[in-house]
C-alpha cells in the first residue's frame, strides 16, 4: 500500500486496515475467521514499519481483552472478529461496554454474514450493540470503512467508550476505489495504566454506580448521533422515506436510479444509538416508509416504536410485513420488488422462456467445497473409518470447525455434529457420559488451542472416555493459513515461543497420547484401533503439514511436487479410491474403466498408493 | 472520473483456484488506471475449496457490488460448467459470453458411478437460450502457448477485452499487470502474451 493521496482498489476489509494504520493504532489483535480474517493479515503485513504491536490471539475472547488493556493503559487499541467470534468475546465485551474508560479509542470490527456464505449462522453484531449499551457505526464502501475507523478512534477517545464498527460480507469483501490518506511515522507506542479501581474492578458495586452513568451518556450521545455527519438525509419528491444503512444502502440506490424514482433516503452510519430525533422529524414528514437492512429488524422495531410513542401517521414496511425478506442478504432486485409492494404497484413478472437456475442445476454436477487433493484431513479421517470398520463400530463424530468439516462430504462421511469452536470435545464428553457408543471428536490445532483445552480437562476431572483426535496441520488452514502456536512465529513472521499439543495433552496428565503421519495410513490406523480397544481417554495428534501450504513451499523453493499416476496395467477398475477415498486429482475414466490422476492437481501425499487394494498408483 | 452512464457489468464464473479473483482485481485496476468508477464483489471461504467461485465487476455509475439477474453485458466463465450455472446473469439476447472449454469434473461425480460430466452441446444448448452472442475459448491451449498454464484466466480477460465497445483498454490491463506484478517484467511481459493471444482469439471469433 502506497502513502499519499493515491488511490487503490481495496477491499472493505483491507480498508478498515488501512483506517487502523492511518489512526496511528497501537496495539491490534484478532483470531480470523470469514469475513473478517484480512483486516488482522493486512495490519500485520504493514504495521510492522509502524512500530506498532499486532497479534494472532489464541482466540476472540483473548483478543478482545488485549485490546480493553491496550486501551486502558491509553494506547489506541483494535480488535475484529466475525459475527460469531464475537459471542466468543462477548463475556469481556459486555462488561467492558459497561465500564468504559478507554482513554486510548478502542474499535472492534465486527463482520457480520448475511445469507451464511461461510459460517453457521447469521446474527446481527447490531443486536449485540443495544443489549450491550454499545456504540455501533455502519460503513456502506471501502472508503467510508476507512474513514469511519479514523473518526471513530476520535469519538471512541472522547467519550472513553469503545466503538463497534459492524461490516458484512458484502462489504468486507468488495472492492472499490479508495483515497489514501497518512501513516503517522513510526514511534513508540508507549502507555502507561493508571490504577482506578472504581472504574477497572467490576465489582457489583461498582457496575450499579456505573449503569446510570452509562445510560446518561447513551442519551447525550443520542443528541449527537442525530446531527452526525454519517448519518445522511438525501431528500426526494415522492412521499416516501426509506431507512437503511451498511451495503443495503447500495442497493437501494440501484434501484432506485434504475426505477427513476425519488423518494427520501436516510442512510444510518450511527446505528447505536439511534439518531431518533432525526428520524421522529422524517417519520412526521413522509406517510410512508420502507425499512432496508441486513439481517435483523433493528431499525424496523425502533422506528416504529418512535412512532407509535409519538403518535406519527406513518405506514412503516419492513421485513415484520414480508416486503423484505426475513432472512438472508438483500439485493437491489430485492429492493425493486420492496418499493413496488410499498407503492402498492404489481410485482415484477418473470414471463419468460429461459429456464430457471434450479432447472440448470439439474443438468450439472454439484460442486460442493470439498478437501484440497493431498489434504492430510482426508487420510485422517479414512484411518478412523477404516480402524472402526474393522471392528465394526460405528463410532460417533463430533466434529468441528475448520477445513476438516468438509469431512462431512460422502463418500468420508465422518462428521456428526458441529456446533461451535471446541464443540466436538464438550459434546463429546456429553455423548460419552449418556451413551455406549465409541466416541470420536475430531478437532483441528488451531480450534484445539481456541477453546477445545477446557473441555479436555472437563473429560478428564468426570471421567469421560473417548479417543480425541487432534488434526494437525500447524496452520489456521481454513482462513488462509495464519500461525498456529506450534509454529513459534508472531504476526509480523518474527521468531515467538512454542507451544506443541503434546505439551499440553500429556502435561493434562493424559497417559495415551499418540503422535501419527496421516500418510501413513496403515500405522495410523493400527493406532487409533489400540486408543479405541484401550477404552481409556486417549489423543492421538494426526500431524502432517496442510497439503496447500506444502505446495506453496515446494514452489518457493523452486522444487518439484512428487506426482503419482495409474499403472493402467494394473489398475481393474474396482473404484475403491474413488469411491472410498475421493481425492479430487483421481477422477474415473468409464470409457476405459481405469482411475485417473490428474497431474496438475496432484501434490504426491501417495496415500491413494495404500487406498488402492492392488497397487495401481505409483510415483513417477 | 470518466461517466459511463448506465453501468457495464461483468460476470465472472469459474471455480476455486482458476485466477478468478486475480482476473477480477486486473479488471478492476484496469477500469482505476482510467479514471472509472469500480465496485466489486467476491466471496471468500468455503468457496476457495474447489466450489464454485463467483466474481461480479461494475463500471461507471453503479453503486452497490451485485449484479441483478439479466444485467450482465459479459458472462466471462472459466469452467465450462460453470457457464451455464451463471446464465441467469446475461442480459438476454444482448449479453455476450465468453466461455473457457476446459472442464474441472467435481470428485463428488467421480464418486458416482456411470454419473458424466455434461457435454459441450448440452452447456451450450443451456446457454445459447439467453443468448446467440456465445463464443468458446481453448484457454487452456492458448495458455499453454502463452507458457504458464495458470494463465488461463488472463488469456479469457484478453477475449473480454476484444468485445465491441468494451470500456476499458489495453493499455490501461497492461498497468494493470504491473500494479499485480509489481512491475517484474518477465512476469507481466508472459501474462502480456496470454492476453494477446486471448484477445486475437476473440477478433478471429467475432469474424
Amino acid at each position: 500500500m502506497a502513502d499519499k493521496k493515491t488511490k487503490m482498489l481495496l477491499s472493505g476489509n483491507e480498508a478498515i486496515a488501512r483506517g487502523v494504520l492511518e489512526a496511528g493504532v497501537d496495539v491490534a489483535a484478532a483470531y480470523p475467521g470469514t469475513p473478517s480474517t484480512e483486516i488482522m493479515e493486512t495490519i500485520a503485513l504493514f504495521g510492522k514499519e509502524t512500530g506498532m504491536h499486532a497479534e494472532w490471539s489464541i482466540n476472540e475472547k483473548v483478543a478482545f481483552e488485549v485490546a480493553l488493556g491496550a486501551a486502558w493503559s491509553g494506547l489506541r487499541a483494535f480488535t475484529a472478529a466475525k459475527h460469531v467470534g464475537l459471542n466468543v468475546a462477548a463475556d469481556p465485551f459486555f462488561t467492558a461496554a459497561l465500564f468504559g474508560g478507554m482513554k486510548g479509542g478502542f474499535v472492534m470490527t465486527i463482520a457480520d454474514d448475511p445469507s451464511f456464505h461461510s459460517s453457521q449462522n447469521e446474527q446481527d453484531t447490531r443486536m449485540y450493540a443495544l443489549a450491550a449499551h454499545a456504540l455501533c457505526m455502519e460503513p456502506s464502501t471501502p472508503q467510508e470503512a476507512l474513514d469511519m475507523v479514523k473518526y471513530a478512534y476520535e469519538f471512541s477517545e472522547k467519550w472513553e467508550s469503545m466503538i463497534i464498527l459492524r461490516s458484512t460480507t458484502r462489504l468486507s469483501h468488495s472492492r472499490g476505489p479508495v483515497e489514501l490518506g497518512e501513516i503517522p511515522p513510526p514511534s513508540e507506542h508507549i502507555g502507561e495504566f493508571i490504577k482506578n479501581p472504581a472504574q477497572f474492578v467490576c465489582l457489583p458495586g461498582n457496575a450499579r454506580r456505573t449503569k446510570p452513568l452509562l445510560l446518561k451518556k447513551m442519551e447525550e450521545i443520542k443528541e449527537y448521533s442525530s446531527k452526525s455527519k454519517w448519518n445522511v438525509v438525501t431528500k426526494g419528491k415522492d412521499p416516501l422515506l426509506v431507512i437503511t444503512s451498511g451495503v443495503s444502502y447500495t442497493y437501494v440506490m440501484d434501484a432506485i436510479q434504475e426505477m427513476g424514482i425519488n423518494p427520501t433516503v436516510y442512510k444510518i452510519g450511527f446505528s447505536n444509538p439511534l439518531p431518533e430525533a432525526k428520524i421522529i422529524e422524517l417519520l412526521k414528514e413522509h406517510p410512508k416508509c420502507l425499512i432496508a437492512e441486513e439481517v435483523e429488524p433493528y431499525f424496523e422495531l425502533e422506528v416504529k416504536a418512535l412512532a407509535a410513542e409519538n403518535g406519527i401517521n406513518v405506514k412503516i414496511f419492513g421485513r415484520k410485513e414480508k416486503v423484505i425478506p426475513i432472512s438472508n442478504e438483500l439485493n437491489p432486485l430485492i429492493l425493486k420488488e420492496a418499493f413496488l409492494k410499498v407503492m402498492g404497484k404489481e410485482k415484477i413478472k418473470h414471463e419468460d422462456t429461459l429456464p430457471s437456475l434450479a432447472e440448470i442445476n439439474e443438468q450439472l454436477p454439484n460442486r460442493p467445497p470439498e478437501l484440497c487433493a493431498g489434504c492430510p484431513h482426508r487420510a485422517t479421517f479414512f484411518a478412523i473409518k477404516k480402524a472402526a470398520k474393522n471392528r465394526k463400530l460405528e463410532p460417533i463424530m463430533p466434529g468441528d470447525i475448520g477445513c476438516y468439516t468438509l469431512g462431512f462430504m460422502p463418500p468420508l462421511s465422518a462428521v456428526d455434529t458441529t456446533v461451535a469452536m471446541g464443540a466436538s470435545i464438550g459434546i463429546a464428553n456429553g455423548i460419552a457420559q449418556s451413551t455406549k457408543q465409541v466416541v470420536i471428536p475430531v478437532i483441528g490445532d488451531s480450534t484445539f488451542f481456541h477453546s477445545g483445552i477446557p473441555p479436555l480437562i472437563n473429560a478428564i476431572v468426570n471421567n469421560a472416555k473417548f479417543v480425541l483426535v487432534i488434526a494437525d496441520n500447524h496452520l489456521t488452514a481454513m482462513t488462509g493459513g495464519q500461525p498456529t502456536p506450534e509454529l513459534g512465529i508472531d504476526a509480523f513472521g518474527n521468531p515467538a515461543g512454542i507451544v506443541t499439543l503434546e505439551q499440553v495433552c500429556t502435561g493434562l496428565g493424559i497417559k495415551n497420547v499418540e503422535i501419527v503421519d496421516p500418510y501413513d495410513l496403515d500405522l495410523t490406523t493400527e493406532v487409533i484401533g489400540k486408543a479405541i480397544d484401550s477404552g481409556e481417554l486417549s489423543v492421538i495428534i494426526s500431524r502432517r503439514d496442510c497439503a496447500l501450504e506444502h505446495s506453496r513451499q515446494v514452489r518457493k523453493a523452486k522444487e518439484e511436487l512428487d506426482k503419482y499416476f495409474v499403472d493402467e496395467e494394473i489398475c481393474i477398475g474396482c473404484r475403491t479410491c474413488v469411491r472410498t477415498f475421493a481425492c479430487p486429482a483421481i477422477t474415473f475414466d468409464d470409457s476405459k474403466k481405469k482411475a485417473h490422476v490428474d497431474e496438475a492437481a496432484c501434490v504426491g501425499c501417495g496415500v491413494c498408493r495404500i487406498v488402492c487394494p492392488y497397487d495401481a498408483f505409483t510415483k513417477r | 472520473m470518466t461517466k459511463i452512464e448506465k453501468p457495464y457489468q461483468i460476470e465472472i464464473a469459474g471455480v476455486g483456484g482458476t485466477g478468478v479473483l486475480t482476473a477480477a482485481m486486473l479488471i478492476g485496476n484496469s477500469a482505476l488506471v482510467q479514471d472509472i468508477y469500480v465496485v466489486q464483489s467476491e466471496i471468500h471461504g468455503m468457496a476457495q475449496r474447489g466450489g464454485v467461485v463467483n466474481t461480479e465487476i461494475r463500471l461507471g455509475s453503479a453503486n452497490g457490488p451485485l449484479i441483478p439477474d439479466k444485467s450482465a453485458d459479459v458472462l466471462l466463465s472459466f469452467e465450462l460448467g460453470e457457464t451455464a450455472r451463471a446464465a441467469h446473469k446475461i442480459i438476454p439476447k444482448d449479453g455476450y459470453v465468453i466461455m473457457n472449454s476446459h472442464i474441472i469434473v467435481p470428485p463428488s461425480l467421480s464418486a458416482k458411478k456411470g454419473a458424466k460430466y455434461p457435454e459441450m452441446d448440452t452447456i451450450l444448448g443451456i446457454v445459447k437460450q439467453f443468448t446467440d452472442k456465445v463464443y468458446v475459448i481453448n484457454a487452456f491451449e492458448l495458455a499453454s502457448e502463452a507458457g504458464d498454464l495458470r494463465s488461463q484466466n488472463v488469456v479469457l480477460v484478453g477475449a473480454l477485452f476484444a468485445i465491441p465497445g468494451f470500456p476499458l483498454t489495453k493499455d490501461s490491463l497492461k498497468k494493470a499487470l504491473e500494479i499485480r506484478f509489481r512491475g517484474n517484467e518477465k512476469v507481466v511481459a508472459s501474462n502480456m502474451k496470454a492476453f494477446e493471444l486471448g484477445f486475437n482469439k476473440m477478433k478471429e471469433l467475432m469474424k
